[in-house]
């Protein structure tokens, strides 16, 4: 037993490691790093790059990477992205850090090539030397970890609180505006930060490679427990965060110990360790606090200057006309809307083979980000698991069609209501949290459901899926394309009525004050709350369920939560409160790959990748999204022509517009316009 | 010191012996207050009295520990905030809270809207009344009231461009359009010039003539209070101090010595006759 409880304490030092990195670089920064298990792999890489393939020995290899490449990205990131999304909203943030989680791992297959990694090299050469204590084994590996954990612990104690630097940390933690005016310079301390944080990623991925794999899942299972920890801390107590990552890793092992090792339910028990975590620290949070929002440092005088409009829609409402539900139907969006869903409408009867089939995909994506336009459009809120809604979806449907021999249509509707329950049930669990609380736990609700439920044999089918077809009036990709462009039409239409409708004009109300919202109102916030979170997930499933039809088949693996970031990345690149920016996005998704793989090298096969991230991390300079900058641009035009036109001498009297309003302070804080 | 407040039968909102209590802090303390109808009442007090934590209990938005609340007669104190909305109560708040994506119109055509009942919430979405013409009659009403309220010139911009002194208008026409029968307003003309408040103050005088609405303020502009309530309850440190018509207020020992913070016996006689001119100071 005490063999387990060491190899817990090994694994729970690496969650405590990335656990205390994350909080620290959160308090001082209010910045969460999502991205760090992208970090992480992008430096073990790195590492496994110096050391395995040029050779290099342990020693410099990791100094290399660690004192020289670490540092190097972090200012270079720092100086051209972070620096600027300090300012911005929280979901511009989360949404930013995605992005370069979604962005560094094929980056790092483009550096570093795509070679097959079956052992990584950790800092201890093999064979492990090994001692025996009181009967247990340790490897000289785990006392590594040990060391680390302990070192990082005791410097880092020692100069939060006994040195000159720590000093600064602090008060830029308690209020980052009195510090500026009390001669500390943030961007100063804010560029520390970030260097040790990263570093503190290679130096996790390095650790945990040779047990937790040297891929991008390995890394973000292992965040997956970080997060968990830094949850139940309240994304600011460190002494919280290292002990319950600790006890995660202590748990995990000993549950091996406890239960037979091929005991399905040990994996299950471990798999799903984080999201228990997770939900018994938000039900704590509930009980004790009532709710718990994002804040985690700051004063008056911050919480002042803050950027306000915290979800995404402000600049939607401040930059032209604020209307929706009280416009007239026919208003230059809508026409805009009907314009660019036409043009989209064509697209099937201009192509053929390949480039039809994309096309047909390209609908069946835009079907399921209409799950993120209602979740983070109207809801207000970042689901990072809207992906998992979409694979129960696709797998429920496939049982239900293949091997219950229900007519194909009915099992995937079938399947969607199945799912949409579970969505209203995590959207009750995570009603009273702020944005990054609900971030967080639904990634973690994801990868709990990817261990637990695709692993399923009855999903997985020895790795091949489980076949379903398309109704038999639909096979061809042509009319396929068309039944999904006729159910996104569907959901669309829904969507811009609810948007323009009471029920539009209560989401927008809740989200933006819960207490105006019932106490004035006489809204019912939570029934709203989770009807919006019921319907992201109603439609995630059935857009899931048509990505089984389109692939003919229901692969668990095709609905990971890295991919599902990745869908996240494209989507809020186009725009994510438009329903004409869902079906670009959605097009954008299979034809660029497409056009990268007929037309250049199979070098190029990650670049696609690496431009949705990049997306992503562009809404730092650019937070509306390209569909919506630009449909906004055309507005605005609009506007000015009507205006002059209005203005001049042979005009009839002009007509009452609402005035064109801008607020710069306020422009940068959404994920996207409506359309 | 306090009489009891009148009867519950008789008042359109009215709370009894609440007690607010945050671990070892009481908020409130026993307090009891009454708002007859067609009436301005107002409620005063030194920062951190407890005024807004009353209100939050008046509104639903905090249970008392102990005590109750009634509306037209009947016990809310259990009642959810949206539930007493639906009994015709309405509120402002201290820091405007409006909905930011919103324009000014859109506020009060949701408030519009609800007041015939929360149904449309749940049914517009699957009727698809968003995507028919406007509704002339939603029109009317609510335009009407921005007008007088003075926000016809600024009714398609977003709240988010607009100065405070506006945004309280906003707040005012929106709990209006829900048509209440009684509205709290959290200090009405806090961070107004004198223009705005004038303005502020002749809109709430009308409302409660022409639409029968009877008003609780609370307010630190004691000259405006003064000016505008038939009656008023000070409170201070969580307890009812004093309650009674302006000028009982005004000639009250204890109110001065809560605002001053000394008892009035110490105080030279020229403090101890403060007059109008001066209570705004004190306040």
């Amino acid at each position: 037993m005490f063999d387990y409880i060491i190899a817990g304490l090994t694994l729970g030092s690496l969650y405590a490691i990335a656990a205390s990195s994350i909080t620290v670089t959160y308090v001082s920064t209010g910045i969460l790093n999502f991205a760090f298990a992208s970090f992480a792999y992008f430096l073990s890489r790195s590492y496994y790059y110096l050391h395995t393939q040029q050779g290099w020995g342990i020693v410099p290899a990791v100094l290399m990477v660690l004192l020289v490449w670490a540092p190097g990205i972090a200012i270079v990131l720092y100086f051209a992205l972070l620096r600027g999304l300090a300012r911005r909203s929280k979901l511009i943030q989360i949404v930013a850090m995605i992005g370069f989680f979604v962005a560094l791992p094929p980056l790092a297959v483009i550096c570093f090539g795509n070679a097959t990694i079956s052992l990584a090299p950790g800092l201890i050469p093999t064979p492990v030397h090994v001692y025996h204590v009181f009967g247990a084994t340790i490897g000289l590996d785990q006392i590594v970890v040990f060391a680390f954990l302990i070192a990082i612990l005791l410097v880092g104690t020692y100069l939060l609180l006994f040195t000159d630097i720590g000093l600064r940390v602090r008060g830029l933690v308690s209020s980052r505006a009195l510090a500026s005016l009390s001669g500390i310079n943030p961007e100063a301390v804010s560029v520390g930060v970030w260097i040790v944080s990263v570093s503190l990623a290679g130096l996790v991925g390095i650790l945990a490679a040779p047990t937790s794999g040297l891929t991008p899942q390995g890394m973000t299972g292992l965040m997956s427990a970080a997060f968990a920890a830094v949850v139940a801390a309240r994304l600011k107590s460190l002494p919280i965060a290292v002990g319950i990552a600790l006890l995660m890793g202590v748990f995990t092992d000993l549950v091996q110990y406890w239960l037979p090792s091929n005991s399905q339910y040990s994996a299950a028990v471990v798999g799903s360790a984080p999201f228990i975590v997770t939900a018994l620290a938000l039900i704590f949070f509930y009980i004790r606090y009532g709710a718990v929002r994002d804040v985690a440092s700051g004063g008056a005088l911050d919480a002042a200057i803050e950027p306000q409009g915290g979800d995404a829609a402000v600049s939607a409402a401040l930059s032209t006309h604020a209307q929706t539900a009280t416009s007239g139907v026919f208003s230059f969006r809508s026409v805009g809307t009907l314009v660019m869903l036409a043009v989209v409408a064509i697209l099937p009867l201009l192509f053929n083979g390949y480039w039809l089939t994309l096309i047909a995909g390209g609908f069946v994506y835009g079907l399921i980000f209409l799950s993120f336009t209602l979740a983070v459009g109207e809801g207000g809120f970042l689901w990072l698991s809207l992906i998992t809604f979409a694979g129960l979806g696709g797998v429920i449907a496939a049982q239900f069609a293949t091997n219950a021999g229900w007519p194909v249509l009915l099992a995937v509707l079938v399947a969607a209501v199945i799912a949409t329950p579970v969505g209203a049930l995590l959207g009750l669990l995570t009603i009273r949290f702020g944005e990054l609380y609900v971030a967080l736990s639904t990634l973690i609700f994801g990868l709990m459901i990817e261990t637990l439920v695709f692993t399923r044999e009855r999903f997985i089918n020895g790795g091949s899926g489980v076949g379903i077809g398309r109704p038999s009036w639909a096979v061809g990709d042509r009319t396929f394309a068309y039944l999904v462009l006729g159910i996104f039409l569907l959901v669309a239409l829904f969507i811009i009525n609810m948007r323009r409708s009471t029920t539009g004009l209560a989401f927008s109300a809740v989200r933006r004050s819960e207490a105006a919202s019932s106490s004035v109102l006489g809204l019912n916030v939570i029934g709203l709350r989770v009807l919006i979170a019921a319907q992201a997930s109603f439609v995630a499933a059935l857009g899931g369920g048509f990505l089984a039809m389109y692939s003919l088949l229901a692969v668990p693996t095709n609905y990971t939560v890295f991919t599902g970031l990745a869908w996240l990345a494209v989507l809020v690149t186009i725009g994510a409160r438009s329903v004409v920016a869902a079906i670009v996005a959605g097009l954008v998704f299979t034809l660029l790959p497409g056009i990268f793989q007929t037309y250049l090298s199979a070098a190029w096969g990650n670049v696609p990748t690496v431009l949705f991230g990049l997306g992503a991390i562009g809404l730092i300079m650019d937070p509306d999204g390209s569909v919506t900058m630009q449909a906004r641009n055309l507005e605005r035009l609009a506007y000015r022509l009507r205006r002059r036109w209005q203005s001049s001498p042979t005009a009839v009297a002009p007509v009452a517009e609402s005035p064109e309003v801008e607020s710069p302070d306020l422009a940068g804080t959404a994920l996207g316009g409506r359309s | 010191m306090t009489a009891p407040a009148p009867a519950t039968q008789t008042s359109r909102l009215s709370a009894e012996n609440v007690v607010v209590r945050f671990g070892g802090v009481v908020a409130c303390n026993d307090v009891s207050l009454s708002v007859p109808p067609d009436s301005i009442v107002g409620l005063i007090g030194p920062n951190g009295a407890g005024k807004t934590t009353l209100f939050s209990v008046l509104s639903g938005l905090r249970r008392p520990t102990s005590g109750r609340v009634y509306l037209d007669g009947n016990d809310v104190t259990k009642a959810t905030p949206q539930s007493r909305v639906r009994q015709g109560l309405g509120r402002t708040f201290q820091h405007p809270e409006v909905f930011a994506e919103m324009s000014v119109r859109e506020h009060l055509v949701v408030a519009d809207r609800t007041r015939e009942g929360t149904r449309r919430v749940w049914t517009d979405m699957v009727t698809g009344r968003g995507l028919r013409p406007k509704n002339p009659g939603e029109d009317e009403r609510v335009g009407g009231l921005m007008d007088s309220l003075g926000l016809g010139g600024v009714a398609n911009a977003s709240v988010a461009s607009l100065p405070l002194g506006m945004l309280r208008l906003v707040e005012l026409g929106r709990a209006l359009a829900a048509e209440p029968s009684v509205l709290l307003l959290d200090e009405p003309s806090s961070g107004l010039d004198t223009a705005e408040t004038a303005h502020v103050v002749g809109m709430l005088r009308r409302t409660v003539a022409e639409r029968g609405v009877s008003l609780l303020l609370v307010e630190h502009d004691v000259a405006l209070v003064m000016d505008l309530c038939e009656y008023i309850y000070v409170l201070d440190f969580g307890s009812l101090i004093a309650q009674g018509k302006p000028d009982d207020i005004r000639r009250d020992p204890a109110v001065r010595a809560a605002y001053l913070g000394t008892e009035t016996d110490d105080l030279p006689t020229d403090v101890q006759t403060l007059g109008d001119s001066t209570d705004k100071e004190f306040a």
